[in-house]
């Protein structure tokens, strides 16, 4: 009985220290890969579905890419990705869907006070900036990697 | 009494209070005075029935720093009525910003808000604009839905109501002709106040066109020719005089202001409007009948958040086809008079300029027009998508923008006004930064976008004159910090007083007219009280 309680303890044991290896290892694996989509688009060619909406899109976005700071295509994307609603809209699959958030994204950045001005326009910071992530991608093809939305 | 100044046989008495200069603020300090039992002599310039060109040509005078025309013998007139003469009528009081915070380097109102509104109510009475009511309750039949930014909190609406507008002459010639306490001097051009070193005004010197002089003496002189004139005047009667009353704080003449105004950008809409009360074409109006207007402001918050000047803007629907906003017009009237006829009908409150039978005749005579309008709009969803944003901006005190005595002379020998006006390069800066607020807030409300007028290669950025002068002889506590005190008394003088424009020591973003009126009846009740001790 009581090396039977030994073995099962053991087994018991090892199960339980498999398991919480495992989900150690897995948690962390998941957050880390949670903090690299954070940090990046999976997809910012969606992005461009909100082009024909922005006005004088090609003068805005070469504004933003005229300012004082050279701006890498990196820095976009890494400005536009540190939004939730930004990375969340562009994980939808449906274009319309994605740019009636895209649409609430810039009506909420404008009132918090996110806004510039750019060729005269008066636009949503995260607007300004797909604005010259599509000059950027319409230059150089690539540029973002990006596909048609 | 109407005295005539060419007449040589007439002869002044020694008045109580007189007042040099027939325009708003004169007039109305005059009649408020008339019932007082002071003797009042009333100097005007001009005559009582518009503008004579000899008279006129005395207001001439150079113009340095800007490049907008700006015409000194233009922006102000010389005859009984004075500036009413070509006002617009636009009317609104300053806003309680205005009197809660002071510009850099500046004193501020030495007023408050509150001190002022009973003022202004009386001021009211005076520009015919019914109630003293300036919120967005006064309109009859307004929906919420029908303003802009509703939810916005740095831009919000204000209104503003419309004077007829008075003609000041028109409106109280009679009353001062008939009113056996006050005489009205007609065509008599004061020249000079004489005065004491001890401060006191011993005589005021006249003279007409034709060379008859004159001197008027009085208990207590009032100058109330407006913020070019009053500057002048005061100044060469120091110069004159030998004297520095009103100056100690090397002010006087300094600090001139008008409201820069000017496109500031459009208004993109997404979608085609329906019609609204910002629209000038939109009647819109009190119970009592008042038209209102309608325009953007930046809230009391976003200008303290953000340390910019006060400023309003109009919104003006764009429409190449003439022939659409005619027929919108008059659908509009149309759907009017019908709402009014039924009002009448079930006894709600028409107001007092109701008659039915325009009310009817309006309904019926344009219904066409609203049924084909209404079958457009409702088949093609008609309405402007692009809107101008048109500003006018509080323009912040700045010693540099002054009037002076130049050295040309005008047809009694006097030295003209000659005044430097110049938007700063801090104005520019301020309205668009302010556009951009509203360019936000029409984003945030999902209305469509902002584009920024491209005034850019301009040095003043398209901005013009209101044809509004104010400052020149700033009221304040301290005598370094204005050149009258908080009652419009030049700083140094036993009874020497200003009134009008020229006592604002802020702008703000209202039309100057009421708060210039307002100002003369405070006065006036000052004068009923300190006279009779003098």
């Amino acid at each position: 009985m009581s090396s039977l309680s030994r073995r099962v303890a053991i087994a018991g044991g090892a199960v339980l220290l498999l398991g919480g290896a495992t989900y150690g290892i897995s948690h962390v694996g998941c957050a880390l890969g949670e903090r690299r989509a954070a940090e990046r688009l999976d997809r910012p060619d969606r992005l461009f579905a909100m082009a024909p909406r922005i006005r004088d899109i090609e003068r805005v976005g070469r504004a933003v890419l005229a300012g004082d700071t050279p701006i890498a295509p990196e820095t976009l994307l890494h400005s536009l990705a540190a939004r939730p609603d930004i990375r969340a809209a562009c994980a939808v699959d449906c274009a319309p869907t994605r740019i009636d958030a895209l649409g609430a994204t810039f009506r909420a950045e404008m009132r918090e006070g996110a806004f510039v001005v750019a060729a005269n326009w008066v636009l949503a910071a995260s607007e300004a900036r797909i604005a010259a992530l599509w000059v950027l991608n319409r230059d150089h093809v690539g540029a973002v990697n990006a596909r048609p939305a | 009494m109407l005295r005539d100044a060419r007449d040589v046989g007439a002869t002044p008495t020694v008045y109580d209070v007189l007042i040099v200069g027939g325009g708003p603020a004169g007039i109305c300090l005059a009649v408020e005075l008339s019932q007082s039992g002071l003797r009042v002599g009333l100097l005007e310039s001009g005559g009582a029935h518009g503008i004579d060109a000899d008279t006129q040509a005395l207001y001439d005078g150079p113009v340095t720093g800007n490049e907008d025309d700006l015409d000194l013998a233009a922006i102000r007139l010389r005859a009984l009525g004075g500036t009413s003469l070509h006002w617009g009528g636009h009317c609104a009081p300053l806003d309680r910003i205005d009197f809660e915070r002071a510009p850099a380097g500046f004193s501020g109102w030495p007023l408050s808000y509150d001190a002022m509104v009973p003022y202004w109510e009386r001021a009211s009475v005076h520009c015919d604009l019914g109630a003293f009511d300036y919120g967005l309750d006064a309109p009859q039949d307004l929906a919420r839905e029908d303003l802009l930014l509703n939810d916005s909190a740095d831009v919000e609406t204000a209104i503003l109501r419309q004077s007829r507008p008075t003609r000041f002459d028109e409106k109280y010639l009679s009353l001062l002709a008939d009113s056996p306490g006050v005489d009205l001097w007609l065509w008599a051009n004061a020249t000079h106040v004489e005065m004491d070193a001890d401060g006191a005004v011993r005589h005021v010197e006249t003279r007409t066109l034709e060379g008859i002089t004159r001197v008027f003496e009085a208990k207590a002189t009032v100058l109330a020719c407006g913020a070019v004139e009053n500057a002048r005047l005061l100044m060469a009667s120091n110069a004159r005089n030998g004297m520095t009353f009103g100056n100690a704080g090397d002010l006087l003449g300094r600090c001139y202001m008008d409201h820069p105004a000017g496109g500031a950008g459009f208004i993109r809409f997404d979608a085609p409007q329906p019609p609204r009360p910002y629209w000038q074409d939109i009647d819109t109006y009190a119970a009592d009948g008042i038209p209102f207007h309608f325009v953007l402001r930046l809230s009391d918050a976003a200008l303290l958040r953000e340390d910019l000047p006060n400023i309003q803007y109009y919104v003006i629907p764009l429409s190449a086809d003439l022939e659409v906003r005619a027929r919108q017009r008059a659908a509009r009237r149309s759907i009017g008079g019908l709402r009014n006829v039924v009002k009448y009908a079930i006894g709600r409150d028409v107001g007092e300029s109701f008659s039915l039978s325009r009310e009817y005749c309006a309904f019926i005579t344009n219904a066409d027009s609203f049924v084909h309008d209404t079958a457009i709009t409702f088949l093609n969803g008609q309405g402007p998508t692009n809107a101008l944003l048109k500003f006018e901006q509080e323009q912040r005190p700045d010693r540099t923008n002054r009037v002076v005595l130049s050295e040309s002379r005008d047809a009694l020998g006097g030295r003209r006004a000659g005044v430097h006006w110049a938007p700063s390069q801090d104005e520019v800066a301020a309205v668009k930064r302010a556009t951009a607020i509203v360019g936000a807030a029409v984003g945030a409300e999902g209305l469509g976008r902002v584009e920024l007028e491209t005034h850019d290669a301009d040095p003043y950025w398209g901005m013009t004159t209101s044809w509004h002068q104010m400052g020149t002889t700033r009221m304040a506590e301290a005598t370094t910090s204005g050149v009258c005190d908080p009652q419009g008394r030049v700083h140094g003088t036993d009874a020497l007083y200003m009134t009008g424009t020229s006592l604002f020591p802020t702008a703000g973003r209202a039309n100057p007219t009421l708060t210039a009126v307002a100002l003369s009846v405070r006065l006036a009740d000052h004068l009923k009280t300190e006279v009779p001790r003098l």
